[in-house]
């Protein structure tokens, strides 16, 4: 069956970018088709969902319950590799809105060096656009989503204030003060997409403290931007339709998207041009699927993600109030570069005070009235250290099809085989000196940090459709546009070239607006 | 000599059977969705058991309340709270108490080390898992219940104004909180 109608924008996936972009482009007044895999989430849900979270220990992401087997299957090898299986389950929801319905709103912009890695240090390559380039739409982006934020010497330039002030810090940041004088570190408040103040109809943070669940509505979600995208009455939304080839005809153009809803009922849909937002494994997966776009062998190629490298330790003498809300408020980009960024990549660092004493009960064997006393004597007494740590593009690291496995409609599933090179293991083996020595610093004498063999993913999925000027190294040019495909476009985390190590959801949200202005004119 | 060795293993088997047998268990159905008010508070006295605590009754309540929402949203989870707690009475009852409610503290530790010993990870209680549902329902009690109910736990209103909190994870409040400092350990 063919529809009828003819959009003037096909997007599939309706997450961070799509969802914005759909956004954008109904506000200029164009028809959107927006195609996504995942069903829609009732907002009036989250006080469930939120319950949910706190009652079902394998809880992430059980409370989206987005999973559908046959649809979201997947094989991976990445235990070959980074030594641990990566369960995608875990790091991803599909849905409207995306990932970015469960993630705990930190927002970062790239550093300028971030787009010339490979000029600046030698390792990974430079992007087609600068941070000069994309600045503008950093800011807007910012305004789109409400960040809340302090400007900050530490920080990159900024051409706008932010829409909301910051989150200062804590009471109990305090502690890191006399450390950060000692060793000239500079400490800077996080940045998040979550209101500080009411914002664009949605309420201040109530601190819930559940930000995977944010029952207010304060912690932005990509809901938000398809939600206005409907209410043009120009958008029409495809929920639990799975994009599975895109058509592209004679004279190479793309012609349709061919669909299939849960039921495996059958469809194109049709338009004048065609954005690929479906996250950085989907995304990959159609184009290889569609053999678009692979002229190279470049699409699923470099697929990163951020490596987490954790600390802690007791400090006798403070206590702590943690969980009062459900993020910390303090980072540090001063190791981020450094004399040896040659020979590791990019650490940002976040204090924490979250560590639950009652967990003791099957780490340490400890229950009754021992745990009872264990967490008298030591709840509030633990400060720790995350460090984001940047994963180099590797070309072995990449999402493929697996043939001998199929989906719910009889495609070949995405097949992940995340690795790291020697590069990546000096820079998590660095993090967890930096670590180390922070809280020795602080005066942690029982500090443990963990071992190589032992880290957590970001859940950041980058790269696989890699954004290059050169066509042989490339998947996408500095437009988003697939390299010869005239009417093709991707955008999101899978045009990364190299990963940096900040979070990546205003950088996905700062090209879809810079995508909107190229293929919709300027705003 | 294969024969001969699945033969000894078998004997082997069933002989372990008997010497770890637990109690014996009637027959619980999947998908009640509901369970006994006395399952309910005797689930509740064991929650705080293992956390060696004497709940109150707001404590009691809250734990009451997130129960409810599991039990109603998961149709594994009745049967687990009926099997944990014919486990605890029968337990119970051999230490000379009508009902693991009826136990003292001492009493309750007692059966809360008995539990969180049991050891689900050896050769031959993996064996017996897969030979027997009522080994299989015994063993997940350490494994999968006392996980679940762990986490309820620690998410509860009962674990955080032991700390001296007023306020904890899924309730609302004010950000600027964390500005000042909060409460003493009580």
């Amino acid at each position: 069956m063919t529809a009828a109608k003819r959009y003037d924008l096909v997007i599939v996936g309706a997450g961070m970018a799509g969802g914005l972009l759909a956004a954008e482009a109904t506000r200029r007044g164009r028809s959107v088709a927006l195609i996504e895999a995942g069903g829609r989430f009732d907002f009036n849900r989250r006080l469930a969902q939120l319950k949910r979270n706190q009652t079902f220990a394998d809880r992430w992401p059980n409370e989206w319950q987005y999973e559908i087997p046959g649809r979201d299957r997947f094989t991976d090898s990445s235990r070959q590799s980074v030594g641990c299986d990566y369960l995608l389950k875990y790091h991803r929801v599909k849905g409207v809105g995306g990932t970015t319905l469960h993630w705990g709103g930190r927002i970062n912009r790239l550093l300028p060096s971030d787009f010339r890695t490979a000029a600046l240090y030698g390792m990974g390559v430079d992007w087609p656009v600068t941070y000069e380039e994309l600045e503008p739409y950093y800011s807007r982006a910012d305004w789109e989503l409400g960040v809340s934020g302090t400007d900050h010497p530490a920080l990159p330039p900024r051409s706008r204030d932010y829409p909301n002030p910051g989150f200062p810090f804590s009471v109990d940041d305090a502690v890191w003060m006399p450390v950060a004088q000692r060793l000239g570190i500079t400490l800077h408040p996080i940045s998040f997409a979550i209101n500080s103040r009411p914002y664009a109809g949605r309420s201040q943070c109530l601190a819930f403290a559940t930000c995977q669940v944010c029952p207010s509505g304060a912690r932005y979600s990509a809901d938000v931007h398809v939600a206005r995208a409907e209410q043009t009455g120009l958008c029409d939304l495809f929920t639990n339709t799975v994009a599975r080839r895109i058509e592209v005809n004679g004279s190479g153009a793309v012609q349709a998207i061919h669909v299939s809803s849960l039921d495996k009922q059958q469809r194109e849909i049709q338009g004048a041009s065609y954005v690929i937002a479906a996250h950085t494994i989907e995304s990959a997966r159609l184009l290889l699927l569609s053999n678009c776009g692979n002229h190279s062998d470049q699409v699923g190629r470099h697929f990163m993600e951020h490596i987490y490298v954790h600390g802690g330790g007791t400090l006798p003498g403070q206590r702590f109030f943690p969980a009062r809300v459900g993020y910390e408020v303090m980072e540090s980009l001063s190791y981020y570069q450094g004399d040896d960024r040659r020979e590791r990549g990019g650490v940002k660092l976040e204090f924490t005070f979250n560590n639950d004493p009652l967990g003791a009960m099957e780490d340490r064997g400890l229950w009754g009235k021992a745990i009872a006393q264990y967490d008298r004597d030591n709840f509030g007494r633990w400060v720790g250290i995350n460090a984001e740590t940047e994963h180099q593009p590797n070309p072995d690291s990449r999402i493929s099809l697996d043939a001998t496995t199929r989906d719910l409609f009889g495609d070949p599933v995405p097949h992940i085989h995340l690795a790291f090179g020697d590069i990546d293991r000096r820079t998590q083996r660095r993090a967890g000196e930096i670590i180390r020595q922070l809280l020795w610093e602080a005066g942690v004498r029982d500090a443990t940090v963990d071992p190589l063999s032992s880290f957590s993913f970001a859940s950041h999925h980058l790269g696989t459709c890699r954004m290059s000027d050169d066509p042989d190294t490339g998947v996408v040019d500095r437009n988003c546009r697939v390299h010869g495909i005239d009417n093709l476009f991707v955008v999101g985390g899978s045009v990364f070239p190299t990963a940096g190590a900040l979070q990546p959801t205003l950088t996905i949200a700062a090209l879809s607006l810079r995508l909107a202005d190229h293929l919709l004119g300027a705003a | 000599m294969l024969v001969a060795a699945l033969a000894a293993l078998a004997g082997a088997t069933i002989g372990a059977r008997w010497l770890v047998r637990p109690a014996q268990i009637a027959q619980i159905k999947r998908g009640a969705l509901d369970i006994s008010l006395e399952t309910k508070l005797a689930t509740i006295a064991f929650m705080g058991a293992l956390y060696g605590r004497n709940l109150s009754q707001s404590d009691v309540a809250d734990l009451s309340d997130r129960l409810d929402f599991r039990i109603a949203n998961d149709e594994d989870f009745p049967r687990d709270c009926e099997v944990l707690v014919q486990h605890l009475d029968a337990m119970a009852g051999r230490l000379g108490a009508a009902t693991f409610r009826a136990c003292d503290d001492s009493q309750r530790d007692s059966i809360v080390q008995r539990i969180m010993t049991i050891n689900n990870r050896s050769l031959v209680s993996r064996l017996l898992a897969h030979l027997s549902s009522s080994q299989y329902q015994y063993y997940r009690i350490r494994w999968w219940t006392v996980a679940q109910l762990t986490w309820i736990y620690r998410q509860s209103a009962a674990a955080w104004r032991a700390r001296g909190y007023t306020r904890w994870p899924g309730i609302p409040g004010d950000w600027h909180d964390v500005l000042a400092p909060g409460a003493p350990y009580p």
